[in-house]
């Protein structure tokens, strides 16, 4: 474990600059998600943490130590891939005591650290199974286990939970936030899932066209998004011009609506489209030819809104998010 | 019944006709082996005399001694080249790997008889002796493109992450390699060095050009042996052969087949 820092971090492929002066520093024990669009850069930021590639420019840190010039396999990063890369020549337990064999342990030690491993990720029965007898959440499980077993300093989760079905990715999740807590590795979790993103981290970073455009708490990332892309990447956004010309945003569960002309209305509108998704339900309006989204939880079970009706909108001065482009 | 003449009799009879031409000849010269006339002429009459006879010849049983172990050897300098000309050929860049690949399976598309002639020739003009070293070169250059062909395919389809997760998990360059690579690998090793043997085994016409006076090979003996009187020993010995080389066969397909396969995660099953 240790407190991380990437400065000015810069990778080019070619003409193509992939991650552009990268600047993030995390203490000690925290859990970070990267949170892009595909392609933005988050695989080759964490492939440079990890040693895989050499960055053009840049440092990173480890305490105070750089660790640029070392090589992957002296770092102590445990690392699990999208893919997962099991070794699928080797049992699950094997696959977990790989990488303590490396560290020239006993077979003691290795022994009952794997058994406390394995008993972590609930995969006990499996111990001597293969990984193409496992299904995808277990080898995420085994892939995850492995990682751990060598108590890294740092933990980087590329993408790991995108190939699970969606009821087990969120147990997954769940269970992930659990088990990390647990160990206190500091931790970066690469995703393109917002959800997943704003379950499981205590920062949020969001890359885009491998630069960050913010980092935050979950909560600062949705309720103070800096830019426009922030905004409608974290959560859904309405975005509105004011008087004077600069742009803000207002999230739709923010936005009030009635059948009744109100006072303090900001919009009115008329309702082209209603989708029931039992929690909430959202209605798309009409206002002067663009199209706001707004969200109600259903509170009761009721149906005053229809389809073609006139609306009236409203919302709290404070739920309008200044935008610093455009 | 038209329609059925056309589409599956006639196939039919064409490939059992192809196999017949493939087997028949085979088949009675590992009957002939159990005839008893000297001159490979019925009526058939049941005799293992030329399997006695053939025990007791010892030139022919050297000879294929000399072509076992030449095999052998060929066979394992093939895996140990093949295995780091893939390995290493990952590291060139695109252009250069082509040139590096087209130079080793050269030797697939000239005729040997062409290669083993230049050989002698290169000798000669060394003003060097004939001697086994040069027969175990050229049979290395000759059965080291197949030994290539099975590595090859492999390697294209080990996933690099493996190796970068060997590392990330504190493994060094020589750890993984040993531990990751080799056993992703091996059932293509197994399975190249099984076909180089099986290229160097058969071969004549290097070994014909280039073994020092003195030594021979099976395939020189027999070839040899035809020329002075034909005797059913040479069936038996080809019968022998063709026994080991399905044995050989039989016991690469079961290992590939289920324990290396399963070992190394293929497909299958
Ligand atoms: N080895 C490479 N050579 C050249 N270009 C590369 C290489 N690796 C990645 N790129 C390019 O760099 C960009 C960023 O790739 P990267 O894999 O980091 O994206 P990502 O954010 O992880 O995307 P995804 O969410 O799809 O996994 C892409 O445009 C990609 O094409
Ligand atoms: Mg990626």
């Amino acid at each position: 474990m240790a407190n991380i820092k990437l400065e000015n971090l810069t990778k080019r492929f070619g003409e193509n600059t992939v991650v552009d002066r990268v600047n993030i520093e995390i203490p000690n024990g925290t859990l970070v998600s990267i949170l892009g669009p595909s392609g933005c850069g988050k695989t080759t930021l964490l492939r440079m943490i990890a040693g895989f590639e050499t960055p053009d420019e840049g440092s990173i840190f480890f305490d105070q130590d750089s660790v640029v010039n070392v090589p992957a396999n002296k770092r102590n990063i445990g690392m699990v891939f999208q893919s997962y890369a099991l070794f699928p020549h080797m049992t699950v337990e094997e696959n977990v005591a790989y990488g303590l064999q490396q560290r020239k342990l006993s077979k003691e030690e290795i022994d009952a650290r794997v058994k406390q491993v394995i008993d972590t990720v609930h995969m006990k029965e499996f111990q001597k199974r293969k990984p193409k007898q496992l299904s995808g959440g277990q080898q995420q499980r085994v892939a995850l286990a492995r990682a751990l077993a060598i108590s890294p300093r740092l933990l980087l989760l590329d993408e790991c939970l995108s190939a699970l079905d969606k009821k087990l990715r969120v147990e997954m999740q769940t269970e992930l936030r659990k088990i990390l807590e647990e160990s206190k590795v500091t931790t970066f979790f690469v995703t393109h899932d917002q959800e997943e993103a704003m379950t499981l981290s205590d920062f949020i970073v969001v890359m885009n066209k491998g630069i960050i455009e913010q980092m935050g708490t979950p909560l600062e990332v949705y309720e103070k998004p800096k830019n426009k892309f922030v905004a409608s990447f974290l959560g859904k956004a309405n975005f509105f011009q004011s008087e004077d010309g600069t742009s803000f945003a207002v999230r739709p569960e923010k936005i009030h609506l009635s059948a009744e002309e109100q006072a303090g209305a900001r919009q009115e509108g008329v309702i082209t489209f209603i989708t029931y998704s039992g929690n909430i339900t959202s209605y798309t309006i009409e206002c002067d030819g663009e199209a706001v989204l707004c969200e109600k939880q259903n509170v009761q079970i009721r149906e005053n809104l229809k389809k073609g009706q006139k609306v009236f909108l409203r919302w709290d001065k404070d739920s309008e998010i200044e935008l610093a482009d455009e | 019944m038209r329609k059925y003449f056309t589409d599956q009799l006639i196939p039919t009879v064409y490939a059992l006709m192809a196999l017949a031409f493939l087997y028949t000849p085979i088949i009675v010269l590992m009957v002939m082996g159990f005839n008893e006339s000297r001159y490979n002429t019925l009526p058939f009459s049941f005799s293992l005399e030329w399997y006695s006879a053939l025990a007791k010849n010892e030139v022919l049983i050297n000879a294929a001694i000399n072509s076992f172990v030449l095999a052998l050897i060929t066979a394992l300098i093939c895996v140990v080249l093949a295995t780091m000309f893939v390995l290493g050929m990952k590291t060139l860049s695109r252009s250069m790997e082509g040139l590096f690949r087209s130079l080793i399976m050269m030797p697939m598309s000239i005729p040997w008889l062409i290669l083993a002639l230049s050989m002698l020739l290169f000798i000669r003009f060394l003003d060097l002796d004939k001697n086994m070293f040069f027969v175990v070169a050229g049979h290395v250059v000759i059965s080291l493109p197949y030994a290539m062909l099975s590595l090859q395919a492999r390697i294209q389809a080990l996933d690099p992450a493996l190796e970068e997760m060997s590392a990330s998990l504190g493994a060094s360059a020589l750890s993984t390699f040993r531990r990751i690579t080799v056993p992703a690998l091996a059932p293509a090793i197994v399975a190249g060095g099984f076909l180089a043997f099986m290229i160097s085994f058969d071969n004549f016409a290097i070994s014909y050009f280039l073994i020092p006076a003195g030594t021979s090979t099976l395939p020189i003996e027999i070839q040899s042996s035809i020329k002075f009187g034909f005797t059913p020993e040479i069936n038996a010995i080809s019968t022998v052969i063709i026994g080991v080389s399905l044995l050989c066969l039989a016991i690469v397909g079961l290992i590939m087949g289920s324990s290396i396969e399963n070992m190394i995660g293929g497909k299958k099953k």
